[in-house]
Parts: structure tokens; C-alpha cells; sequence
């Protein structure tokens, strides 16, 4: 046993059609998927415009539950709140607990991109030769009731503000393992004793058209002939690429003592966790799966498990050839014979890939699965056309009682990353 | 030692500044209070009103590209190759050899952007783009989407952790990492989780490296709309100056090697014994206990400069010195920075002074200015704070050989 355990005791989340984290389970468990066509995609006229997105409908629930005048604030502060009042109120918490403990703050979130209309705004002032005129877009600034609207790390900074929380603040920007880092490093600032109490997690908005560009120009995002809900297929022998998708997922971790002390009921445990950066390439691991295994590896050992105690892996299953299979042949490397007994999951079926978003999201949904003993399905999956059978990816939710879940992220730029989630 | 009492010490720095490349260049630049912020000079763009900034010479990036292998630069906008180039230098300082040399490594990146990907990868397009007084935004996604028009690597080089993803391939480095985003904030969280990293005995050392630019239309143009940068036309940024009128960003990379003092040769080493931070400067945690130096950000601007002198009253600090005149305002190294600048006057027991100051917004506070002053030295004091509040405090001294 670890000198301190570190308990999960609430979370919050927001994701495309889910304002919950009940309603995003539920909506999975009924094989409904998350991602459509995406209007402003639509307007541009994409070929393609599936995705996974905060609708304005979403936006003006989540504006009204922000506890100041939300158009005063970038959209990410707003949403932050938003999932952080979940998550304090799930694990009957309030600001002033932050304040009056030892607490941190650990948010995963990626650069925030520009967009058409500021591509629109500098064109305007740009002369024959293609050199913009600075002074003249001085005079026509961007239409914002906020400062720093873009600033990556706002939202950290308006938490942080918010619950009072002082010294471990930081704003993870590890690509698409952002979110499970950013959980990671909570359990760690508990374990070693420099907190006792955490809000972690990730708040990411990218569904906007340049990180499309930019995706699709590396041939990253599906563009299979394929109903929007269809188009993520992880796993399977015909998946051709991620879609793009937000959302913010938020967890209060705090030290076992720090739980007991204040009668809080845990929901589930951080049992163990690693982060390594491979050194291979920026966009794709060790083509036998070798880097991600030494990366689940360390986790489980980080645990002080066997690999036979993991029943269960929510993987990073992004859809894309090269990630699926380096990290499908990671799982059949580690678990060997173990895999009889284990089932997976791949969540990004339904939700889309949120980068930053989804480790957060998907540590959620496993911690649900703990709680609850109810196996998520993975959509799209069809076992009897299985690229690798002998992971068992479950085509319908399953209710089975179980102890321990490993959740992967793995991001370009070559980071890695397994969180070891345990039932309370 | 592994124990949350082990002191970590700075083994070796390394910075790619507008001053120059290397600590050397960046030290005499601020021994002679010289500002490298210079006329702003770009084919990018043009402005009367931000007609100044801290910018990386073209000499520097070429001396700093041979740091970087050439297959490894189709991923790298400059900061990254700064970035890996300040690395080079700190463990070269350090004489430590990733992969060589048997010691456990963690890295810890923090990168600078305001916007991505800049203006700049998208500038062919819209000027292909455009019709009468606009692009048309339909005409660049079928550019992009149908004619492959868009560089395949931009998403790589507008990675969040791009310097990180560089830097390990680069060095070779299979280990502990984080990535963090931004200014103050994301080096004070790169620090702090270096020194928990050495501290738990994870690791043996830890690389700490920032790099970011803000070289981009939509970049200045947001900050200006902050009121961070000054848009008077200035082209000298005058801190915690009574004639200040506004702040000029900088570019540019540091790294620092932090080690355990415990595992280093028993002579002098500059230990980072305390961080701290808070989401407002006024409720920053600033140690009870008086140091011999400070080192703080500035903003350029009289008045706000006048409120940060405030707080810096509180520490009571002997002498008060500010790196800011020299590069311009940093979004991506900034605290960093100023490390490297402590540990060269603590070594030196000299105190650069504050790069163009004349008026002080405060008569009564040591400010340092006019020739680098002699001191004895044993603690330092470093207080930055992000354009948006966040602040950050490290407490840094001198530890004699014993």
C-alpha cells in the first residue's frame, strides 16, 4: 500500500450532445454517437464536416450556469466553471475548501487556434505583396468582450482565482495525453504529500476549422464516405482516421486521509501512473507497440500490480491506422495470455477525439465503469471482422463487476501516457 | 538525498536571446545595461505603432539551426529550434550526456504562442484567397482541402508540445515529461514539477526548457488589445521608469539543468529552494525573511509598474533589478530567464542594472541603475507576472562550498 492513497471523490463533464457525465454514459451505453455534421464545417463547404461539437444550445446552458457575465469571459473560463461546479458539487465540495487546503490545480489544455474570422480580419488588411498592415487591424480589433481570449491558459487562471487555490497551478499542454498527464500529475502532487486535495482534468475547444486543415493535411482526420456517427472506427481492419471533437472533463482527487477527515465517500482510487516521452517520431510510436507497452507497463508497476489485475482498458483508440495498431500490438505484447480475461474499450467510437479532452473524459467514463460494473461498447465495432480478435472490444454495454482499469493516452510529439484507476 | 528537504541546485543554463547566443552574450548585454530590443524588422507585416521588439538576429537563429538536425527542422517554427539549441548549452554546461552517462532524466517544456499556426502558414492562401477587400474563407478550404495546398507539418509545428516532441528527439531523451503552455505560468509549472521530480528521486536530472515567439500579426495585435504592449510607436521600453509608456514583446529560448546539490562537486552552487505562485500578484506568498537582490518583471507602463513596485516593497529586498529592458516581454522563458540572470549575479556577487532606467516610479526602493553594482549576495529573490495576473515567486541562494 502506498504511503498515501489517493481517492477520487466527484468529477464534471461536458461533451458534444452531453452536458453530464450520466448523460454522456448513458448515451454510449445506448450505442448513440456524439459526432455530426458540424454547421460551420457545412457553411465552408467541407466534403466532410462530421465532428464531435458543443452545440449552441449546450453553450447556452453552460453560459448560464457561469457564475459572473459569461461574454465577459473566453469561452474556456466559462466552460471550466461550468464542469468544476460538477465536479465540487458531486464530491460536496465548495471554492472555500480549495482556499483552506493544501490544493491544486492541474488543467490540461492545448493552444487555442485561429479561426476564419480572424483569417478574414487580417486579409482585410493585407496590401497587394500579401504584408498586413498591423496598424490598420489595430483599428479593427476582434469582436470579444474579453482579453485574452486565446491566452491557452486562461481558464487555469480563472479556477485557480475562482477557488483560491495558490502554488500547483498548471496548465498541461501535452498534446492528446494533456488530460490523463494533467490527472497524472495530481495523484502524484498527493501521493508525495505537496497537496491534499486536487481538481484535475482538461478543458479543450478545437472543433474550429484550422485544426481541421491542419489535421486533415497530415492525414489525421477520417474522410471515409461514411455517415458522420459511422466515421470513427477504432480498431477495425476499415478505420481511416480520427475525428475532431471537444469537451472538458474535470476530477477531484484528494489524499485518503484528507477524504476520511471530511466523511467524503470515494468514488474510485488513482492507483498508478506514468508519462514518458519516447524519442521516436512526431507522430507515431514504435511500430511493434514496444514504447506504448513500457508505457502501461510502468504504469501498472507504478501500482505495484500484476499485469493480470488490470481487467480492463479504456485505450487511446483514436481510429487511425498507425495509433490503433501500434497500441493494439502494445496490449497483445503486455497482456499475453491475460487478455482472455480482460475486455476494452475505445470511447473516441462515439465522442470523436477531443485531444486534450479525452484523457479527461476517458478517465471519467472509467472511473463510471468502476462505480457502476457496467462495460462500455465500443461503436462501430464489428468482433466478427476484428483486426485483432484476441482483444475483446464489446459491441454492447455489459454489466460485469471489476476492480481495476488502465486508461491510455498517447499524444504526438512522441509523449505517452497510463493512468491505473481502481474501484473505491 | 531524496527527500522533499533535497536541494536542487542550477548545474547549467543556456539561453538563444535577442542579446545574442549563449549566457555569455546575454550576461554582458545586462552588465552594460544594453537593450537588444531594436526596431521591429519583418517581411510579414508593418506597423508605425508597434515599431519595436526583442528580436532573435538572423546570425543567432543560424548558430542556433546547427543545434538542430536537419530532418528534425521541417518540424520546427524558430522558437523550437532556440529551444533546442538553450538545451545544448545547459547540458554541455552541465556535463551531463543523456543516454551516456547512467542518470534518470525528466524534461519540462514550456512553449510561448498567443496564436497558432501564425499568419504567416496561411499568408500564400489568402492572398490567393482574396477578392475585392477579403479572402474568401469557401475558396481557402477547398485550397486546403482539395489541393493540398497547406505545409503537411504545420500541425506539427503548432504543436503544444512541439518543443518538447523536438528536444526528445533531438537529445534522445526516453523519459519523465511535461509540456506546459504559456508565459510565467507554464515556467513555473515546468519548475515546480523538475524540482518535485529530483526531489521524489524519480529522477536524476531534470532539463527545464521555454521557447516562444509572438512575432505574428494576430499575436501583437491581441496583446496590444490587452494593453500589454505599448502601441505609441516606442521603440525603447523603459521598466519600472516614470517615463515608461508601454510594454515590447521579445522572443527567444532558455534551459536550465537542475541536479540535486547533493550529487554535484562541493563547490558554490545557486539553489532554487522555494516556488511559489498565485492567480494575483497582491496575494502572492513572498518569504518573511529579507533577501540581498530581486529580480523582477516589469510591464513598461509607468503606472503599472508603480503597482508592482508596491509588492516588491514587501520583500524588502537590498537591491531590485529587472531583466525585462533587455529582451522585451517573453511568452515563453520568461522566469527562466531570469533564473539564469540571478545565478550569473549570485556567482558574480554583482548586480546588473535595470537597462535604460533614469526616473524610478519609486524613489524609495533600491532600484539599480546607471553601472553594475557590487554586492555581496547570498539570496535572490525572482517575482514575474503574467499579462493576465498569474504571478510567480522563486527564492534562490547561494550555497558555499562547506
Amino acid at each position: 500500500m502506498r504511503a498515501r492513497e489517493v481517492y477520487v471523490s466527484g468529477f464534471g463533464l461536458v461533451a458534444p450532445m452531453a452536458l453530464d457525465a450520466a448523460t454522456l454514459f448513458e448515451r454510449i451505453c445506448r450505442k448513440q454517437s456524439c459526432v455530426r455534421e458540424h454547421p460551420r464545417f457545412q457553411a465552408l463547404g467541407f466534403r466532410n464536416s462530421a465532428a464531435g461539437f458543443i452545440d449552441e444550445a449546450q453553450w447556452q446552458k453552460i453560459a448560464a450556469g457561469f457564475g459572473g457575465n459569461a461574454a465577459l469571459h473566453p469561452r474556456q473560463s466559462v466552460l471550466a466553471e461550468y464542469v468544476a461546479r460538477q465536479a465540487l458539487q458531486h464530491a460536496g465540495l465548495t471554492p472555500a475548501d480549495f482556499a483552506h487546503s493544501r490544493s491544486g490545480l492541474f488543467l490540461g489544455a492545448n493552444k487555442y487556434c485561429a479561426d476564419s474570422d480572424d483569417l478574414q480580419r487580417v486579409s482585410r488588411c493585407m496590401d497587394d505583396a500579401g504584408r498586413v498592415d498591423l496598424d490598420r487591424l489595430l483599428d479593427h480589433p476582434a469582436p470579444s468582450g474579453s482579453a485574452f481570449v486565446r491566452r491557452v491558459d486562461q481558464q487555469t487562471q480563472h479556477l485557480a482565482d475562482w477557488l483560491g487555490i495558490r502554488d500547483c497551478i498548471s496548465t498541461h499542454s501535452d498534446a492528446c495525453a494533456a488530460g490523463t498527464m494533467a490527472i497524472g500529475s495530481a495523484f502524484r502532487a498527493i501521493e508525495r504529500g505537496e497537496v491534499d486535495l486536487a481538481i484535475c482534468g482538461a478543458v479543450e475547444l478545437m472543433a474550429n476549422e484550422l485544426p481541421y486543415y491542419m489535421f486533415n493535411s497530415l492525414g489525421a482526420l477520417c474522410q471515409a464516405d461514411l455517415p458522420a456517427g459511422e466515421q470513427s472506427r477504432p480498431f477495425m481492419p476499415d478505420r481511416s482516421g480520427f475525428v475532431l471533437s471537444e469537451g472538458a472533463a474535470l476530477v477531484i482527487l484528494e489524499s485518503a486521509e484528507h477524504a476520511r477527515r471530511r466523511k467524503a465517500r470515494p468514488l474510485g482510487r488513482v492507483l498508478g501512473y506514468a508519462n514518458v516521452c519516447e524519442a521516436q517520431k512526431m507522430t507515431s510510436s514504435s511500430r511493434d507497440g514496444s514504447k506504448y507497452e513500457e508505457c502501461m507497463d510502468a504504469a501498472i508497476e507504478d501500482a505495484g500490480l500484476l499485469r493480470s489485475a488490470v481487467q480492463h482498458v479504456n485505450t487511446h483508440g483514436t481510429s487511425t491506422q498507425a495509433n490503433d495498431s501500434c497500441e493494439a500490438l502494445a496490449l497483445q505484447r503486455l497482456f499475453g495470455e491475460c487478455q482472455d480475461f480482460m475486455t476494452f474499450t475505445a470511447n473516441k467510437s462515439a465522442m470523436g477525439h477531443s485531444l486534450a479532452g479525452s484523457g479527461a473524459i476517458e478517465a471519467v467514463l472509467s472511473l463510471m465503469t468502476l462505480r457502476d460494473g457496467v462495460l462500455l461498447p465500443t461503436l462501430n465495432y464489428e468482433p466478427e471482422r476484428a483486426e485483432y480478435p484476441s482483444l475483446k472490444f464489446l459491441s454492447e454495454p455489459m454489466r460485469q463487476s471489476i476492480n481495476v482499469v488502465m486508461s491510455n493516452s498517447f499524444g504526438f510529439g512522441g509523449v505517452n501516457s497510463s493512468l491505473v484507476l481502481g474501484r473505491a | 538525498m531524496t527527500s522533499a528537504t533535497a536541494r536542487i541546485a542550477i548545474a547549467g543554463s543556456g539561453c538563444v536571446l535577442p542579446t545574442g547566443w549563449g549566457v555569455e552574450g546575454f550576461w554582458s548585454a545586462a552588465r552594460e545595461g544594453r537593450s537588444a530590443i531594436a526596431p521591429l524588422q519583418t517581411p510579414l507585416f508593418h506597423s508605425e505603432r508597434i515599431a519595436a521588439f526583442g528580436q532573435i538576429n538572423d546570425a543567432t537563429h543560424q548558430r542556433s539551426r546547427q543545434d538542430v538536425a536537419q530532418n528534425l527542422q521541417r518540424y520546427c517554427p524558430p522558437a523550437v529550434i532556440w529551444g533546442v539549441s538553450a538545451a545544448r548549452q545547459a547540458l554541455a554546461e552541465a556535463g551531463v550526456e543523456p543516454g551516456r552517462d547512467g542518470l534518470r532524466y525528466g524534461l519540462y517544456c514550456c512553449q510561448g504562442g498567443y496564436t497558432h499556426p501564425s499568419v504567416a502558414s496561411y499568408g500564400e492562401l489568402l492572398q490567393e484567397s482574396r477578392t475585392d477587400n477579403a479572402a474568401d474563407m469557401n475558396r481557402l478550404a477547398r485550397q486546403v482541402l482539395q489541393e493540398r495546398a497547406l505545409d503537411p507539418f504545420l500541425v506539427l509545428k503548432s504543436l503544444s508540445n512541439g518543443l518538447l516532441g523536438v528536444v526528445s528527439l533531438a537529445l534522445k531523451l526516453e523519459c519523465e515529461c511535461n509540456a506546459y503552455m504559456q508565459g510565467v505560468a507554464g515556467n513555473l509549472a515546468a519548475l515546480r514539477q523538475a524540482h518535485s521530480a529530483l526531489q521524489s528521486g524519480r529522477i536524476d536530472v531534470a532539463i527545464v526548457v521555454g521557447a516562444g515567439s509572438e512575432l505574428d500579426p494576430l499575436a501583437l495585435a491581441a496583446l496590444a488589445e490587452a494593453g500589454v504592449i505599448g502601441t505609441d510607436g516606442s521603440r525603447q521600453m523603459l521598466a519600472f521608469d516614470r517615463k515608461g509608456s508601454g510594454g515590447i514583446a521579445g522572443e527567444g529560448a532558455a534551459a536550465l539543468v537542475l541536479r540535486r546539490a547533493a550529487d554535484l562537486p562541493p563547490e558554490p552552487q545557486t539553489c532554487l529552494t522555494a516556488l511559489f505562485a498565485h492567480p494575483r500578484l497582491d496575494a502572492l506568498s513572498l518569504p518573511d525573511k529579507q533577501v540581498d537582490l530581486l529580480i523582477s518583471s516589469a510591464t513598461g507602463t509607468a503606472h503599472k509598474d508603480a503597482d508592482l513596485a508596491r509588492t516588491l516593497a514587501r520583500t524588502g529586498a537590498a537591491h531590485i533589478t529587472s531583466s525585462t529592458a533587455l529582451t522585451g516581454i517573453l511568452s515563453g522563458a520568461p522566469s527562466l530567464v531570469d533564473l539564469i540572470l540571478a545565478r550569473q549575479m549570485l556567482q558574480a556577487q554583482s548586480i546588473a542594472p535595470i537597462a535604460g532606467l533614469t526616473q524610478p516610479v519609486d524613489t524609495h526602493l533600491p532600484f539599480v541603475s546607471g553601472e553594475p553594482r557590487d554586492a555581496v549576495l547570498h539570496d535572490c529573490l525572482v517575482i514575474n507576472r503574467d499579462d493576465n495576473g498569474f504571478s510567480a515567486c522563486y527564492q534562490l541562494d547561494l550555497q558555499a562550498d562547506d
